[in-house]
Formats: C-alpha cells, sequence, structure tokens
C-alpha cells in the first residue's frame, strides 16, 4: 500500500510541474546575481579571489521568488490527492483491498515525502549546476562580499559556512525539505474539509502569503513563515522563529488530517 | 679694497655680519615658503583625488523595487567604490550596486544590512566619469524600507563605523 502510494506521488505531472517551476524559480533569484557588468578577464583579475561563486549564487538563487512559491510547489504533487481518491471514486477500491487506517497512514507519509522532495530536488538540481558554471571556493575578502557571511547573517546554521560551506547549502537544500514535508501536509489536512480541490492547493500558498505580510507590517518580520524556507532573508533568524513556525503548522495540520480522517470514517 | 667699498655702499650702515645673517634668513624664509607649498599641494592634491563621501537618506520601494543615490563625479584614477551602509529600518537586508548615469551596471548587487562598508571595484569597460548607487529590496519585503548612509564613486577612506 505505501510503496503504490509513494509511486503515485512521485510519478504524476504535479511533481514534475513542481520541479520545473522550482528551477525556473530558483533561476529567476540568480538574475541578480548576474545583472553585474560583464564579467571580462581583465575585470575578473581586479576581483578578490572567489568574488562569485558557486555557494553565493545558491544563495542568492534562494532570495528570489521560490521563497514566495515554495507553498504552491509543496502541494502541487500530492496533497489533493486525497479529495480526488474520495471524488472519483477510487478511495473505495483501495479500502476493498486494505484498511482504512493503512491507508492514511501511507497518504500521510507519502505526501509528506512528494512535498519534500519537490523542494529539495530542484534545489540540489541547482546547486549541482552552480557547481559547474562558478568556481567552488568562499571570498575572504570582509568588504567586498556578495552576501552579508556573518553567522548571524545566514540563519541558525549560518556558521558552517565559513569553514564547511557544502554542509551549509545542504542544511539549506535539508530545512526546504522539511519545509515541503509540512506546507504538504497542511495541504492534506486541508482536503479534509475543502471539497475544491484548487482552494486546497491555493490555501497554504495564501495563508504563507497572509501571515508573512502581517508580520512584516507588525514588524516581526522574523517570524514570518519564510524564514523556515530562507533562514538567510534577514539577520538574526534562531532555530525558535523556524521551529515554531514549522512544529505549529506541522502539529496543527497533523491534527487536523487525524481529525479530519476520523471524521471521515464515521460518516462513512 | 674694492669690495669692502661695494659692501659698504650695498649694505649703507649695516655691517658686513648684519648683511649675511639677513640673508640667511631670506633663504630660510623662501625654503620654509617652499615646503608650505609642496605640502600643500600634495596634502590639498590628495584630498581631491581621493574623493569624498556623499550622503544618501531615501525610501526604497518594496517587493524587489529600488532607489538611486545622486550623482557623484568621479574624481580619483582609483577603480573602487564605496557604500557605507548606516542604518536600513526593520533591520532589513538590502542589495546596492554601481550604475553609471545611463543605468548601464559598473559594478554588481552586493547585500548591505546596518553599519556595513562595502567597496566595489568598477569595471574598466565601463569608465564613465558620474555614478550614483542604486539600492534595492528583494521580492520578500512586503513594506518600503528607509535607508541612510554615504558612499563615493571613490575610496575616500574609512566609513567612520
Amino acid at each position: 500500500m505505501f510503496r503504490e502510494e509513494l509511486k503515485r506521488a512521485f510519478i504524476n505531472y504535479g511533481f514534475l510541474a513542481a520541479v520545473v517551476i522550482g528551477l525556473l524559480a530558483l533561476s529567476q533569484g540568480l538574475s541578480d546575481y548576474l545583472s553585474g557588468p560583464p564579467m571580462t578577464s581583465e575585470y575578473l583579475s581586479k576581483l578578490p579571489l572567489f568574488y562569485n561563486n558557486s555557494y553565493d549564487a545558491f544563495i542568492w538563487s534562494q532570495r528570489g521568488i521560490i521563497g514566495l512559491l515554495g507553498p504552491l510547489l509543496a502541494v502541487l504533487p500530492f496533497s489533493d490527492s486525497y479529495l480526488n481518491d474520495r471524488t472519483s471514486g477510487f478511495l473505495r477500491n483501495i479500502l476493498s483491498r486494505s484498511s482504512y487506517k493503512e491507508y492514511l497512514f501511507a497518504k500521510y507519509c507519502s505526501t509528506g515525502l512528494s512535498g519534500g522532495f519537490a523542494i529539495a530536488i530542484p534545489m540540489t538540481i541547482f546547486f549541482l549546476v552552480m557547481n559547474i558554471v562558478f568556481p567552488r571556493g568562499i571570498n575572504t575578502n570582509p568588504y567586498e562580499l556578495r552576501i552579508i557571511s556573518t553567522p548571524e547573517a545566514l540563519g541558525p546554521f549560518g556558521y558552517f559556512y565559513q569553514n564547511n560551506p557544502d554542509l551549509y547549502i545542504f542544511l539549506l537544500i535539508g530545512l526546504g525539505c522539511i519545509f515541503g514535508m509540512v506546507y504538504a501536509i497542511l495541504g492534506l489536512s486541508l482536503s479534509m474539509f475543502i471539497e475544491n480541490r484548487y482552494v486546497v492547493l491555493a490555501t497554504p500558498f495564501v495563508l504563507f502569503m497572509i501571515t508573512h505580510y502581517l508580520l512584516a507590517l507588525f514588524r516581526q518580520p522574523a517570524w514570518s513563515p519564510l524564514s523556515s524556507l530562507v533562514p538567510h532573508w534577514l539577520i538574526g533568524i534562531t532555530w525558535i522563529h523556524i521551529g515554531i513556525s514549522l512544529g505549529g503548522i506541522f502539529l496543527a495540520s497533523s491534527m487536523g488530517f487525524f481529525l479530519g480522517s476520523h471524521a471521515k470514517e464515521v460518516r462513512a | 679694497m674694492r669690495f669692502d667699498k661695494i659692501c659698504m655702499i650695498d649694505v649703507s650702515n649695516k655691517s658686513r655680519e648684519d648683511f649675511k645673517k639677513g640673508e640667511k634668513m631670506k633663504m630660510r624664509s623662501l625654503v620654509t615658503g617652499l615646503i608650505v607649498i609642496v605640502l600643500s599641494v600634495t596634502l590639498v592634491g590628495k584630498a581631491i583625488a581621493a574623493g569624498s563621501f556623499s550622503t544618501y537618506n531615501m525610501t526604497i520601494p518594496k517587493l524587489g523595487g529600488s532607489n538611486t543615490t545622486s550623482n557623484v563625479t568621479k574624481v580619483s584614477s582609483s577603480d573602487k567604490a564605496v557604500v557605507c551602509s548606516d542604518q536600513i529600518g526593520g533591520g532589513y537586508t538590502l542589495n546596492a550596486r554601481i550604475e553609471l548615469l545611463n543605468g548601464s551596471v559598473a559594478a554588481g548587487y552586493q547585500s548591505i544590512s546596518n553599519d556595513q562598508r562595502r567597496e566595489y571595484t568598477l569595471n574598466p569597460s565601463t569608465a564613465g566619469s558620474s555614478y550614483h548607487a542604486r539600492i534595492a529590496t528583494t521580492i520578500f519585503i512586503p513594506v518600503d524600507v528607509q535607508a541612510t548612509g554615504w558612499w563615493s564613486p571613490d575610496n575616500p577612506g574609512s566609513c567612520g563605523f
């Protein structure tokens, strides 16, 4: 059952669309990084060593539209699948072969994993491409840097950037994966209560945007849900900001999913 | 005898020693004057050649919007420009780059925050006489942001923080 659901979660047009949109969104973020003057050999020789590098390029690419589209990418692959199974009558066929609990567990895990990988896969591909395009190294000039490289500016694991930048980037991708899982499960839990698949897919994104805007308006931007996907968008983002944001959504949506599924089982 | 007579005519009532002292004094003041002139020219020239900072205090539009500082003429041959970011409202991180007056980019974006010095190597292929700095918000910032600081298309020295 779980294997079947996992296959359905990863092999579908929604997942493919999420990966393609993710790559395009990361490329958009990179456009500002590349908006400088032409990199002639004469100019490059005057710049500090590793002024342009693969790590900074990846960090810049995260500061683009990917940060705002994250919740949408996470729900695209499989978050509306429970609603689809129910409305198409497919759920009855499944339940004739396995238990409802087994189905729910498989749905919950496969949706979470597909949402996580829908964000992590484009990020990983993009980082690999950056490693081919730009040199791998850290610019140590304290004044002529593309990013602010102090640990507090790069998020709760920012201290890895100077000594092990690869680990820093993989932690960013890992955080993106967890973000995707949480928002995919949020979408899944909404599908327990909402009957329109487009509303199910759009609601996590709309909630994310409203919360982000309101927190900025009330001068509390560090608490924005964006901090969990792009922990370097603002100076001073800590594990507390990320933990409360992601933990709160994860708990609320998991409870919503299990309560909603219980109500549906009782009704059935 | 002839020499003594001439000296007597030139210095009138002064003795020969007084005349020598006077000449020494004249030479001394001439040398001092020359040193003062050389030093002044060097120091003032250096100050002009290094340029000076121009302050900015502006509102940067939200959601990836940008604003430019006033235009400043480059006076030195240095290929460095400097942005001293003093205060940015809300503690946000912004991006700043150096442009020519026609908008072509002389040095690409670098992130800036409070109390931060950023140096830019100007591209020789885009060399011009006047420049401005462009400061932009990222797409994540949903409010207008106030930014203050000073900048120069030359390298006048320390930012003072």
